[in-house]
């Protein structure tokens, strides 16, 4: 075997043409005869006891085939993390977007005239919009048997924290809040069902864990996983909203009404009008530090909105809470938290999944520390900082960390040192003053407790007489250059091109069951499995071929697509006719099986919940028009340690899209609710940025090597968005000298904070310059 | 919902022949207004007038008077050096309209007809004193755009009346203009508030002044204070300038009127629109040799 030949290359993406022609079919594009569209009917109010709902008038509109309420369903309660969900609402509504009645109809025209036809007789409730409100004493009960509105809660201890903050030189106490963002995705939800006389179903949802969600439809639905075929279609963007939904379960129930197939596609307004977004929290923190900047004790507390049921907002919760304790050594710690119930649309995660909420507080106070005990940013980031072959507080196992070079990569390139002297020279809250802010992260490349049946990932790869090539995994694909990369590594191993590979999207009648893609878990997981089918695969093949030579595996040489002996040679192609030949027709299969080194955490949270961690050392720079609020992210740089990098072209669209995500999180991004009704359903009013808004952006990936990763691969996705709003938020501070406790750092919030910081500094009355 | 009839006229006469059958008619350009609101259901219209076809409409010509007909695109505006030359605060406007592919279907009257407090060109064409030229099967008028606005989405032109087109008085050589306007990101964005002023300077001193602001009322506006303010200011005496220009942009703001909506608090956009104001003074009468 000679190197690789296409890992580490940065090929294009190999749907990327399919996906620029338009040829790629989503949901909405996908259509089969007898397909009926289907529409919701939501609560009219935001919390309310539902005595009726009257469809007689909806019934009789032409093409309308079903309309259903919660009677016509399974009616029970379900959930992924509380039994909270039910198909359509039942005895009471807890938010506007809860389901009252669904329609299908033979066309959406007439599924919505149907819809607008619908009644409900609803007696309004007192209702609770904010997540500490609700679980105060005396707030409106959003469920009869939840009293406080506790949805969730999780608490965590290390060491002794009251006794380490006794012997800290600087306590820094503080709160931070994280706003409600939308994931905007690019393809609106969309599912399709279908219900079989045998009692089974065909679903196809743009699930990312379509195999766990199963195990929740099956579960609605009253039937075994197995009477559910899932499958997965190209997947229009996520970014974690699309984990399990309430949609495909409607669908489902139409279909099995009907008899007919049933598509349900949102608009962006209806989309967004629902929309389960990164869960809002409110945070208070407080550190205990040595005079010498050793940390040594770390306190959170926090809140955060559930909104009416519960979706994936506990696992965030619990990473908001203990997660940054395997980026710095606190040595003693403890956490609590708690998500409410409330009358707004459920929330669930988002790239970052917490890690990235908390860091926006923690990574200011790092500064703040800094600042108070006269200690370098960047120095008190490196003293503090977990390393390389530490096991941290909760047990997490740092296989490999180049966090270090990062942060001193980031510092060098970003000239940050001697920018900083220039910005500190001109901080001040008049005119326009520029500010530069560093931030560092980490994250999971995969998280063991999602599934605790199983970790890792399994593949087969499946290649015929004419050198197609499919791979099978669980993982799907989520527009991120899955396919791409492990297209890669496929062809590293058996010796053929790109060209010859598909990825088969995820079909729970084919495909490998799986955790699934989420935990930044999918390029190292998946990869391995990848890796090993492939390995496999060829082995067979070489078998074959050296029979074929008359000699022993080992002598053979592979050489890009070619295996050489001695003189002779075979094309990838030429040897996969020899072995399907040889073998009555039958493809080359290989199987490969992953199982992560990783420690499944016990009563305690005590374990190695991850194979391999990844590091983000990131530096923004800031403009601030101090008249009108309105600030730019002028520069941006960051350096990754993600491992071997797979593809630096795939893996550099991943850091400036986090990039891009992040700034408009720290900048512009934000639900507006109002009594419980979203506001902003659309992209003029909820806006994300642009070109104009992007940065100069610098991305670089340092020398790395993860021994438990494919070829050496750790994730990359997360890590690259949770310092962004961090790095923002330290580079505002560092042009004006203010502190940003809360989400977005939008241009009227910070004209408040200029007016209210000039204000209380006469000194810059005098300065106030005509502009 | 029964999908409207379209009609494509080829002129003036039959445009309005058109439009006067239905009052639920309405006339289309670009859609990049009707469309959208047609989509939500906040327009019903039972047959939209394409306006595109009737050749009047397209009529761009710089003279006396200045000729922008109501079917011309923001791109063929801005392509037009000679104009823009000479109104360079409605280029500035024309230019911050969406993104180059609205521009290139929005139209200069479907921008004024649809009558958003916040629509770009609308302070530019105040203070250039357009007139908005109507025809209705009753005959042609001519509207000072100062009356044209009535409320957020409604103008003078009534149903069964087509806009033909707007008239700008003709660029005299002695006069300077800027349109400034305060977005929340950078990129196709809707003015939070906005400013356009116009100065005429005739023997050092600013002869005539026409200010105008947008999205803090429920109409775009001129502002005849700050007009008041800086009319006779001596325009190479700084600090008289200054003074001006600071105190116009107070009126601007006790002119305002702004709602809170999703996009600003009324404190804010009372806040800012003395500052866009002034930035657009200063931009006219500092900075500007236009
Ligand atoms: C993504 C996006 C970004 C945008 N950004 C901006 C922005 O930054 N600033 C801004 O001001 N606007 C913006 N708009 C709104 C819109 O593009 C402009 O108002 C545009 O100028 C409308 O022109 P149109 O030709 O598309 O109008 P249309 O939608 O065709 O018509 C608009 C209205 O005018 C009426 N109308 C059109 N022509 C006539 C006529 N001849 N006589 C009588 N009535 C007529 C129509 O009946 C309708 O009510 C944006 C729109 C979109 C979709």
């Amino acid at each position: 075997m000679s190197g690789p030949a296409w890992v580490g290359q940065g090929i294009p993406q190999v749907d990327m043409l399919d996906k620029l022609r338009g040829s790629t079919k989503y949901i909405a594009d996908i259509s089969v005869s007898g397909m009926l569209h289907a529409v919701i009917v939501r609560s009219p109010v935001a919390h309310g006891r539902l005595h009726a709902v009257d469809v007689d008038r909806a019934k009789k509109v032409p093409g309308v085939r079903a309309v259903l309420t919660s009677a016509d369903t399974p009616h029970r309660f379900f959930g992924p993390h509380a039994n909270d969900w039910e198909i359509l609402a039942s005895e009471k509504v807890r938010s506007f977007g809860d389901e009252i009645a669904a329609i299908a109809a033979t066309t959406l025209d007439a599924a919505r005239e149907a819809a607008a036809l619908v009644t409900a007789t609803v007696e309004e409730l007192p209702a609770v919009f904010d997540a500490r409100e609700a679980l105060r004493d005396g707030a409106p009960t959003v469920w009869e048997d939840r009293p406080g509105n506790v949805a969730n809660s999780f608490q965590i201890s290390r060491g002794n924290v009251e006794e380490a903050f006794a012997k800290a030189d600087l306590v820094v106490t503080d709160r931070y809040s994280t706003n409600q963002i939308y994931h905007a995705y690019l393809e609106p939800i969309g599912v399709m069902a279908e219900y079989h006389p045998s009692g089974s179903y065909t679903l196809t949802v743009p699930s990312h864990i379509p195999y766990k969600a199963r195990l929740t439809y099956a579960g609605a639905l009253g039937v075994r996983p197995d009477q559910i075929r899932i499958v997965v279609p190209p997947i229009g963007g996520s970014f974690g909203a699309k984990y399990e939904m309430i949609e495909p379960l409607i669908a489902a129930v139409l279909a099995r009404d009907t008899g007919r197939p049933v598509r349900l596609v949102y608009d962006r307004e209806e989309d967004a009008l629902i929309a389960r977004s990164r869960p809002p929290f409110w945070f208070h923190h407080r550190i205990g530090v040595t005079a010498e900047g050793m940390f040594i004790a770390r306190e959170t507390e926090v809140v955060g909105t559930a909104g009416s049921r519960v979706f994936w907002s506990p696992a965030v919760l619990a990473t908001a809470i203990h997660r940054v304790d395997s980026l710095y050594n606190f040595h003693n710690m403890a956490g609590t938290g708690a998500l409410a119930y409330t009358n707004e649309a459920p929330t669930t995660c988002m790239r970052g999944f917490g890690n990235a909420e908390s860091l926006f507080g923690i990574e200011q106070m790092i500064d703040e520390i800094g600042e108070k005990l006269g200690i370098d940013p960047v120095e008190l980031r490196q003293r503090n900082a977990v390393r390389e072959g530490e096991t941290t507080l909760h047990g997490w196992h740092i296989s490999s960390s180049k966090l270090p070079e990062c942060l001193e990569r980031v510092k060098e390139v970003s000239d940050l040192d001697n920018q900083r002297r220039e910005t500190r020279k001109q901080r001040g809250l008049t005119g326009v003053r520029r500010g530069i802010g560093v931030a560092i992260a980490h994250h999971v490349s995969g998280y063991r407790p999602i599934l605790a049946d199983y970790d890792g990932s399994s593949a087969i790869v499946h290649a015929t007489s004419g050198g197609r090539v499919t791979l099978f995994v669980g993982e799907p694909d989520i527009g991120q250059g899955q396919a791409t990369v492990l297209s890669q590594l496929a062809c590293d191993e058996l010796g053929c091109s790109p060209d010859d590979v598909n990825l088969q999207g995820v079909d729970s009648a084919l495909s490998p069951d799986a955790v699934g893609t989420l935990a930044s878990r999918a390029t190292t997981m998946a990869g391995n499995a990848v890796v090993a089918a492939a390995r496999s695969a060829r082995q067979k093949l070489d078998a074959l071929l050296a029979d074929h030579w008359r000699t022993t595996p080992d002598r053979l040489h592979r050489e890009g697509e070619v295996v050489h002996f001695g003189e002779q040679s075979l094309t990838f192609r030429e040897s996969m006719a020899l072995y399907a030949a040889s073998n009555c027709g039958l493809p080359l299969l290989g199987e490969g099986v992953h199982r992560p080194a990783t420690q499944m955490p016990d009563k305690d949270k005590y374990g190695n919940p991850s194979a391999a961690y990844p590091f983000a050392a990131h530096v923004a720079e800031v403009e601030v028009d101090c008249d009108s609020g309105q600030i730019r992210v002028t520069r941006y740089w960051a350096v990754h340690d993600s491992g071997t990098i797979l593809n630096p072209s795939t893996a550099r669209g991943q850091v400036v899209g986090a990039i891009a995500q992040g700034v408009g999180w720290a900048l512009m991004e934000d639900v507006k609710v109002d009594l419980g009704r979203v506001r902003n359903p659309n992209f003029l009013d909820y806006r994300i940025p642009g070109s104009g808004d992007m940065p100069e952006t610098y991305v670089e990936f340092v020398d790395a090597y993860e021994p438990n990763g494919p070829h050496g691969a750790k994730s990359l996705a997360e890590a690259a968005i949770n310092p962004v709003t961090a790095a923002i938020a330290n580079a505002f501070h560092d042009a004006t000298g203010i502190r940003c406790h809360d989400l977005p750092l939008a241009p009227e919030r910070i004209w408040e904070l200029l007016t209210g910081a000039r204000a209380q500094s006469p000194a810059h009355d005098a300065e106030e310059a005509l502009i | 919902m029964s999908q409207p009839g379209y009609a494509i006229p080829r002129s003036v006469q039959e445009a309005v022949e058109t439009l006067a059958r239905s009052t639920a008619a309405r006339p289309i350009a670009g859609g990049t207004d009707l469309m959208v609101q047609m989509r939500l259901g906040h327009r019903r219209p039972d047959v939209v007038v394409d306006t595109r076809a009737i050749e009047e409409l397209h009529l761009l010509r710089q003279g006396d008077p200045t000729v922008i007909g109501a079917a011309v695109t923001l791109r063929r505006f801005l392509g037009d050096a000679e104009l823009t030359g000479s109104y360079p605060a409605l280029a500035q406007a024309a230019n911050l309209l969406g993104g180059r592919q609205i521009q290139a279907v929005a139209t200069f009257g479907g921008n004024v007809c649809n009558a958003s407090p916040a629509a770009e060109t609308a302070t530019p064409l105040l203070v250039y004193a357009a007139q908005a030229v109507i025809e209705s099967r009753g005959g042609r008028r001519e509207v000072p755009l100062t009356a044209f606005f009535t409320g957020p989405g409604k103008t003078v032109v009534d149903a069964g009346e087509l806009l033909v087109g707007l008239h700008l008085p003709p660029p005299t050589g002695d006069e300077r203009s800027a349109y400034r306007r305060l977005e929340l990101r950078r990129s196709v964005d809707i003015a939070v508030v906005s400013a356009s002023s116009w100065v005429r300077v005739v023997e050092g001193r600013i002869a005539t002044a026409r200010v105008a602001v947008g999205a803090v009322n429920a109409v775009a506006m001129r502002v005849p204070a700050a007009e008041a303010t800086l009319t006779g200011v001596e325009v190479d005496d700084s600090r008289a300038v200054e003074r001006a220009i600071a105190q116009a942009a107070v009126d601007c703001r006790d002119a305002s009127r702004p709602i809170d909506d999703t996009r600003a608090s009324a404190q804010y956009r009372l806040a800012m629109v003395e500052l866009i104001a002034r930035r657009a003074l200063n931009d006219t009468i500092l900075t500007g040799a236009h």
